[in-house]
C-alpha cells in the first residue's frame, strides 16, 4: 500500500493530523491496533470550568466519532486493529493484522500516546485489581462498571478524574488511597509530596485545587485545606481522598473480595494497619508516560523530562524529529490533556504539509497559527498532569536547537 | 511487605524479591536484569514494570530512577508472527 502520509494511533492527535492533511488533498492512512478510532479521548468525560458555560462538557466519546467521522469524510483511510511494529527506514510503516506488510509513504506520524506506570500492590494479580485507565475505558467506552464497590490506589490526577467518573458512572468508589509505601511507590507514597504534587498540577495551593476539583464534577466541596495533612480524609466529590492511609494488600481467593489499609505518617511509614475495606475491584494509579517504544527503536534519542511524564523523543517546534519525515503528536511528546493533543496534531499536519511542499506560498500563517493554538489549548487545560510541563516544554526547545546548531542538517520544514 | 511475594513483572512473573537479588548480582543496568531474570522480556516487553525495575536498580545502587538508563527499544515493538516478516 502506498499514501502520502502514514499515521500512527488514532487519537485526538492522529485524528486531527488526519483531519487536516485530507482536507489539504493529500492520502493519509491512519493505523490504530485499538478495534475502533479514538485512542485515549473514548474514555474521557468531564466538564471544565476554564471554558464558559455552555461550552464546558466534555464528551470524549461524542468528539472523538465525530473526528473520525469527519476525517472519513475528508477522504483518508483508517484501519483499526492493525499494529505498527517498525517504522520503516526509507520511509512508512511494517504493520502486523492489516490487508499488507507494509504502508510506503512520504511521511510519518507518530501520535502513539501514553501508557500506564504499574503501581504493585501485594495482590494485584488477583482477577479484580485493575489500572485506573482500564476503569475509564470500562466504564465510558463499553457501558460495563468495574465492580459495585471499588477502591482507588494511587493519588494523582488521573486517578481523582476516574474515581470521579466512576461515582457518576453509579459505582460505589470506597475512597482513594495512597499507593502502599516503599520502593515502588517511591515518592508517589509520601502524604506531603503527594499533596505538592496535586497542587502543582493545578497550578494553586491545596485548598483552592480541591476547590476548583470540586466545581470540575459539581460535586459539593468543604472547606478541606486545613484538613489535608490530618488523618481525617479530604472529600472531593462526595468521594473520600485519604492523604494518611494507604492500600496495603488486595485479598480474594477467585477475585478481589476486600482490601487492607494502613495509616501512613507525614515522612510515609506505615504506623498501623488501620482495616479491612469490602471491595469487588481495585484500581491502581502510578501516572501516565508516553509511549515511545515506536520512535526510540527508530533510533530518536530521548530525554528525561520528568515534568512531561518521563523519557521524551527530542522534538523540535514544529514537531518534528531529527528522522527526516518523521513527526510527533500529542501524548508521545509528553502527557498533556486531549485538547493539547488536538491542538498539536493539528500543528503537525499543516508542518507535514510544509514538509512534503503541499502548504502553498501565501499558507506560511498556518504555521504560526497552528504554534499558537497549541499554547492557547494548555491554557485552558482543566489540570496538567504533571507540574513542571512549561518548563519542560523549553527546556526541551533549547536541547533541539543545540543539536540543530551541531549538526549539519537541521534542514526542515 | 513480603518482597518475595510481590510479583513486580506480570508477564514473566519475576518477584521483587528477584530483582533485588540480581541487583546484588551485579546487574547495574535494565538490560542486567533482563538477562539474569526474564523481567521486561515477555509479552508486554517491559511497557508495564520496566519503570518498577528501573526504580529497584536506583534504590539499590543509591540513584536517581532518571538516572537508570531505558532499555533500548527494537523492532518488531509488538509481538508478530514469523511469517509477517519472512
Ligand atoms: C489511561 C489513560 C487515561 C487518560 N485519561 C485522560 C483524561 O481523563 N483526560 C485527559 O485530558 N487526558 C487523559 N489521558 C491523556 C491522553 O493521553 C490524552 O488525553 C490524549 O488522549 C492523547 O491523545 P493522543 O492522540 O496523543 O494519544 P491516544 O489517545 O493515547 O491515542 C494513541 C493511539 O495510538 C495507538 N497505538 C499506540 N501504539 C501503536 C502501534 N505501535 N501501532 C498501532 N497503534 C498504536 C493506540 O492504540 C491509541 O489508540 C489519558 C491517558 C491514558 C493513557
Amino acid at each position: 500500500m502506498k499514501t502520502d502520509v502514514a499515521i500512527v494511533g488514532a487519537g485526538p492527535a492522529g485524528l486531527s493530523a488526519a483531519l487536516y492533511l485530507a482536507r489539504r488533498g493529500l492520502g493519509v492512512v491512519v493505523l490504530d491496533e485499538y478495534f475502533r478510532a479514538g485512542g485515549r479521548l473514548a474514555g474521557q468525560l468531564y466538564e471544565n470550568p476554564k471554558k464558559p458555560p455552555g461550552q464546558r462538557l466534555w464528551d470524549g466519546k461524542a468528539i472523538a466519532e465525530k473526528l473520525s467521522g469527519d476525517v472519513k469524510k475528508a477522504g483518508a483511510t483508517i484501519l483499526t486493529g492493525v499494529s505498527v511494529w517498525e517504522i520503516a527506514p526509507g520511509s512508512g510503516v511494517f504493520i502486523s493484522g492489516g490487508p499488507c506488510q507494509k504502508i510506503a509513504a512520504k511521511a510519518v506520524l507518530i501520535a502513539t500516546g501514553a501508557a500506564e506506570r504499574a503501581m504493585p500492590v501485594e495482590g494485584w494479580t488477583i482477577p479484580g485489581v485493575m489500572s485506573a485507565g482500564a476503569a475509564q475505558v470500562f466504564a465510558n467506552v463499553h457501558g460495563v462498571l468495574p465492580g459495585r464497590k471499588v477502591v482507588m490506589a494511587g493519588i494523582d490526577p488521573l486517578s481523582i478524574t476516574v474515581a470521579g467518573e466512576l461515582k457518576k458512572a453509579g459505582v460505589e468508589v470506597v475512597g482513594i488511597f495512597l499507593p502502599p509505601p516503599g520502593i515502588l511507590a517511591g515518592s508517589s507514597g509520601l502524604p506531603q509530596w503527594v499533596i505538592g504534587e496535586l497542587s502543582r498540577s493545578a497550578d494553586m495551593a491545596p485548598g483552592t485545587f480541591l476547590k476548583m476539583a470540586g466545581k470540575l464534577f459539581g460535586g459539593s466541596y468543604r472547606e478541606v485545606g486545613a484538613r489535608l495533612c490530618s488523618l481525617a480524609p479530604a472529600n472531593i466529590w462526595g468521594i473520600p481522598l485519604h492523604l494518611r492511609k494507604a492500600v496495603i494488600r488486595v485479598e480474594g481467593e477467585e477475585q478481589v473480595d476486600s482490601v487492607l489499609t494502613a495509616r501512613i505518617s507525614h515522612d510515609g511509614k506505615i504506623e498501623q494497619e488501620d482495616c479491612r475495606i469490602e471491595a469487588d475491584a481495585v484500581c491502581l494509579s502510578g501516572g501516565l508516560y508516553p509511549l515511545t517504544d515506536l520512535i526510540a527503536a527508530a533510533g530518536c534519542p530521548l530525554v528525561s523530562m520528568p515534568g512531561l511524564g518521563g523519557m521524551v523523543p527530542l522534538h523540535g517546534p514544529l514537531l518534528q524529529t531529527q528522522s527526516k519525515g518523521v513527526f510527533l503528536a500529542g501524548s508521545v511528546t509528553g502527557i498533556e490533556g486531549a485538547p493539547v493533543a488536538i491542538a498539536q496534531g493539528h500543528l503537525a499536519g499543516v508542518s507535514i504539509a510544509a514538509f512534503l511542499g503541499r502548504l502553498g506560498k501565501g499558507n506560511r500563517h498556518e504555521l504560526d497559527r497552528a504554534v499558537e493554538m497549541v499554547g492557547q489549548a494548555r491554557e485552558e487545560s482543566p489540570l496538567k498532569f504533571y507540574p513542571g510541563a512549561d518548563g519542560a516544554r523549553k527546556e526541551l526547545a533549547a536541547l533541539w536547537d543545540r543539536w540543530k546548531i551541531n549538526s549539519a542538517g537541521g534542514n526542515y520544514a | 511487605m513480603p518482597d518475595d511475594k510481590l510479583i513486580v513483572c506480570r508477564c514473566e512473573e519475576v518477584t521483587l524479591d528477584e530483582i533485588k537479588k540480581a541487583v546484588k548480582d551485579g546487574a547495574s543496568t535494565v538490560s542486567g536484569i533482563k538477562k539474569r531474570t526474564r523481567a521486561c522480556m515477555g509479552m508486554c516487553q517491559g511497557r508495564v514494570c520496566q519503570s518498577l525495575v528501573k526504580k529497584v536498580l536506583a534504590h539499590e545502587s543509591g540513584n536517581q530512577a532518571d538516572s537508570i538508563e531505558t532499555a533500548t527499544s527494537r523492532s518488531p515493538v509488538r509481538p508478530i508472527q514469523l511469517g509477517e516478516i519472512i
